[in-house]
């Protein structure tokens, strides 16, 4: 069961990170806008500490939504990423259920294909493919 | 590294091979569990580097695509900022930079003119004729202005030919031939008659300003107006 008494985690979008909002206490987790802060490994490193914490309570009741609307990324965000989509992953094959929603903008190619990418890289996630015209 | 590194699970892996490694006395099983791990590990990371890459380079595509853009589009606006949209020609600002460029190295020649009756063209046939004439009178100094021609467009009616290094003689005869070529056939329909302009030509020694060779030329160029128009004064 998850701990009743774990913090939700909301960070504002700012000029280089995303919006980071999520909702433990009902398993909806967000990141939204773009990504290329100086120090990757630190902004995401405090978010996947919480997050781990948060899956370690989850179990196979738990149905949890991922909502990812990212309309850039620089490289060592996309490093911090993969490890995020890793431990996502991880609880999903011990039977978390995970609903991947990755949101982009059709004409974003770029953004597109890295979804299918990750459906690739990450087939525990339950992935949802949601281009929204802006 | 510090408290946070992007390479922490890398880093992890590579310390407990390592370990591993520097033992020579484990059982054959615990080396093979230990393979197996840094193999785990190391096709992780080889998927997750092409990834990476493969989207770093997509990305840099797209912004030299779009930073090759912005430069065309700068360079467009930079072009607009200093020309006139009807004639080509420079714009007064891009005048005057121009000549005080020219004057802070050499001696500039400036020859100012002005259309003759210019209200009576509007007028008669309305302001799309008059643009029409003003564009063709433009496309005629082109004919005899030197290269690179550096003619701008100043006021409605009025127009400079800037001539870095060349004396006073030189540019005013140069106005002659360019006043001749004016005057010399009707304008296009629906204007269709001969137009002529006055001309005024100054010099402005090296160091000197944009108004002053402006002043200069101005002044010749009411006294060509006042002998009749048509001509070319200094």
């Amino acid at each position: 069961m998850n701990d009743a008494t774990m913090e939700n985690l909301y960070l504002p979008a700012t000029a280089d990170s995303p919006e980071v909002d999520f909702r433990f206490d009902a398993h909806e987790l967000t990141l939204k806008g773009e990504s290329y802060p100086e120090n990757a490994a630190a902004f995401y490193g405090s978010i996947m500490r919480q997050l781990n914490d948060y899956l370690a309570g989850c179990d196979e009741s738990t149905t949890i939504k991922v909502d990812i609307a990212l309309i850039y990324f620089n490289s060592s965000s996309t490093k911090m990423l993969f490890a995020f989509f890793e431990a996502l992953n991880s609880a999903a094959e011990r039977g978390v259920h995970v609903v991947l929603n990755w949101h982009y903008d059709p004409e974003d190619d770029t953004i597109g294909d890295f979804g299918s990418e990750l459906r690739d890289d990450f087939s525990a996630l339950e992935f949802r493919d949601l281009p929204t015209a802006s | 590294m510090g408290e946070h590194d992007l390479f922490e699970a890398e880093e992890l892996a590579l310390r407990a091979a390592t370990d591993t490694h520097a033992l020579d006395s484990l059982d054959a099983r615990s080396y093979r569990d230990a393979l197996g791990t840094l193999i785990a590990q190391f096709r992780r990371l080889v998927r997750e580097t092409r990834r990476v890459i493969m989207h770093s380079d997509r990305q840099e595509r797209e912004l030299n695509i779009l930073n090759a853009r912005l430069t065309q589009l700068a360079a467009e606006l930079d072009y607009k900022a200093r020309h006139d949209s009807l004639t080509g020609a420079f714009n007064r600002l891009a005048v005057i930079e121009l000549t005080e460029a020219h004057l802070r190295s050499d001696g500039v020649a400036l020859i100012v003119l002005d259309i003759d009756h210019f209200k009576r063209i509007n007028d008669a046939h309305g302001h799309p004729a008059g643009d029409a004439v003003i564009v063709e009178l433009v496309a005629r100094l082109r004919t005899i202005a030197p290269e690179p021609v550096e003619i701008g467009r100043v006021g409605g009616e009025e127009f400079t030919v800037v001539l870095p290094r060349m004396e006073l003689q030189v540019a005013a005869a140069l106005a002659e031939r360019m006043r001749a070529q004016v005057a010399a056939s009707p304008f296009d329909m629906p204007v269709g008659r001969i137009v002529t302009a006055s001309f005024g030509v100054s010099f402005t020694p090296s160091g000197g300003t944009f108004t002053e060779a402006y002043c200069s030329a101005d002044a010749a160029l009411y006294e060509a107006k006042r002998r009749g128009r048509n001509s070319v004064a200094f």
